[in-house]
């Protein structure tokens, strides 16, 4: 499930082959070294929506989340100059984005965990709501924290997964792992998920 | 532990895709290049750490430098020395490594001692027979007494300065400049007295030897080092004497106090009683009843 497909610069699926992609990257990453503002402003509209949902998903509240995907582009605008000496024209932009906003995201939740002692609460209705709306944000409600009730690791293996959609590799290169450490990261988030869907369901079946 | 993909059904899927995300603000673009504005410029890199070759060898240099300066100042500050450690001059050092012959050090110039002078001082050969030939050993052993007195007295002086500068560094009161003086002028006055007390011995004793040599016309070399002979002998008494026991020290002093007061003729003091600390604590009169 992905929200939109704006993240067309990075997905190998998508219809840029990924040697052309990896050339366009670089070649973005150069001009936004040189200050070009038009070659940032491309980069905003292309992942910001991605790095958006990922960031959202992980923490639960959409300011946040915005103000996260803020600081990934303002890094990258800082970092460009030396980013773009160092990876020598080889780099994919979509996979260093969502490695720096998965980190910001476990930061700002381990920030928030260690100050309030507990889970990042979940955000409360504003205004009594129509029926069906209501039900629609207990439903949305419900599914949130299922996932944010999950460890940091684990929360972004499952954003990363299943909402987004990414390889096994590729969401192991975005959290900065190795395949296998992954793979067994996703086996215990996907079961500490489904532990917890079920529980919830026989408490509501109840 | 298995990897493999634990399955979500249908019904927990669509459960798991109410999880939708809410529109970004639109002009998330404008004031993300707003923010680059007067941005500051990131920290530069920081340097990178330097080998663990270069780690090791830089704690062995700063080691050797260390133990250098320590010696340095040890050397400097004479420590080596008081410990007998000897330290090579740098002559020797570098003739060691580089095989070249060491140069000759050089003599000390000694100043030329007053019996040098006595172009026409009597050869002293076997035994001692005429006035002359006493007189000059009276002569020389002056001098040999005078020069040792003299390096004596240098080295109390050195030491007062010494025990002066030592308090000095360790922040200890000094004396002021009064009662230093006043130290060194009681010190000036009991070298007097000595040399005074002295001369008279030796004034004497030489009468003897000079009436000795009229009556006997020889005198052996043995007849006129006795005194110093007998120099060397308190010198030995004083050291076995160190090295009694302290109790047998204190019993030796007081026997010696008690026999010089009474060549005196003054009565021998008696020792201070002891009294027994469980007799001392015993009431002397009965305690009043009441």
């Amino acid at each position: 499930m992905t929200g939109d497909t704006a993240d067309q610069g990075s997905n190998p699926s998508g219809g840029v082959p990924a040697a052309d992609s990896v050339a366009l990257d670089a070649e973005l990453l150069a001009r936004i070294a040189q200050r070009d503002e038009q070659a940032f402003r491309e980069v905003i509209a292309d992942h910001s929506q991605m790095l958006h949902r990922i960031a959202y998903r992980m923490i639960g509240q959409p300011q946040e989340a915005e103000d996260i995907v803020q600081e990934v582009m303002l890094r990258l605008w800082d970092h460009a100059p030396r980013l773009s000496q160092k990876v020598n024209g080889a780099i994919r932009l979509g996979a260093w984005l969502k490695r720096v906003a998965v980190n910001l995201a476990i930061d700002r939740l381990r920030v928030a965990k260690r100050a309030s002692g507990e889970e990042v609460p979940e955000q409360e209705d504003a205004a009594p709501l129509a029926d069906r709306e209501m039900e629609e944000r207990e439903e949305s409600n419900a599914a949130r924290s299922l996932v944010t009730e999950l460890p940091e690791k684990q929360r972004a293996a499952i954003v990363l997964t299943y909402y987004e959609e990414l390889p096994n590799s590729q969401a192991a290169e975005a959290m900065d792992m190795n395949i296998k450490a992954f793979e067994s990261l996703l086996y215990r988030a996907r079961g500490a998920l489904r532990n917890a869907y079920r529980e919830r369901e026989g408490g509501t079946a109840q | 532990m298995s990897t493999d993909p634990i399955p979500f059904d249908e019904k927990m899927k669509s459960v798991l895709d109410q999880y939708t995300v809410p529109d970004m603000s639109a002009d998330f673009a404008d004031r993300v290049v707003d923010a680059t504005e007067n941005r500051a410029r990131p920290l530069p890199q920081l340097r990178p750490a330097p080998s663990r070759r270069w780690r090791s060898g830089r704690r062995v240099l700063v080691g050797v430098l260390a133990a250098g300066a320590l010696a340095t100042a040890a050397a400097a500050t004479g420590v080596l020395e008081e410990l007998g450690i000897e330290l090579p001059a740098v002559e020797e050092v570098w003739s060691a490594v580089t095989f070249e012959e060491r140069p000759e050090p050089l003599q000390p110039v000694t100043e030329e001692t007053p019996a040098d002078q006595h172009e026409d001082a009597p050869l002293i050969e076997g035994r001692i027979d005429t006035p002359e030939e006493l007189e000059e050993v009276f002569r020389r052993v002056d001098e040999a007494g005078d020069i040792r007195r003299e390096n004596r007295r240098d080295r109390v002086d050195q030491r007062i300065d010494n025990a002066i500068e030592r308090r000095s560094r360790q922040g200890l009161p000094l004396p002021s400049a009064e009662q230093e003086q006043r130290l060194r002028d009681r010190l000036e006055r009991f070298r007097e007295w000595s040399d005074e007390r002295r001369e008279r011995r030796t004034e004497d004793r030489r009468d003897e030897l000079r009436e000795t040599l009229k009556e006997e016309g020889t005198l052996a070399r043995e007849d006129i080092i006795r005194g110093e002979a007998s120099d060397r002998s308190v010198a030995e008494r004083v050291r076995r004497f160190r090295e009694l026991p302290p109790e047998e020290r204190r019993e030796r002093i007081r026997q010696f106090r008690e026999q010089r007061r009474a060549n005196r003729g003054l009565p021998i003091q008696q020792e201070p009683q002891v009294l027994d600390p469980a007799e001392e604590t015993q009431p002397s009169e009965d305690p009043p009843s009441n």
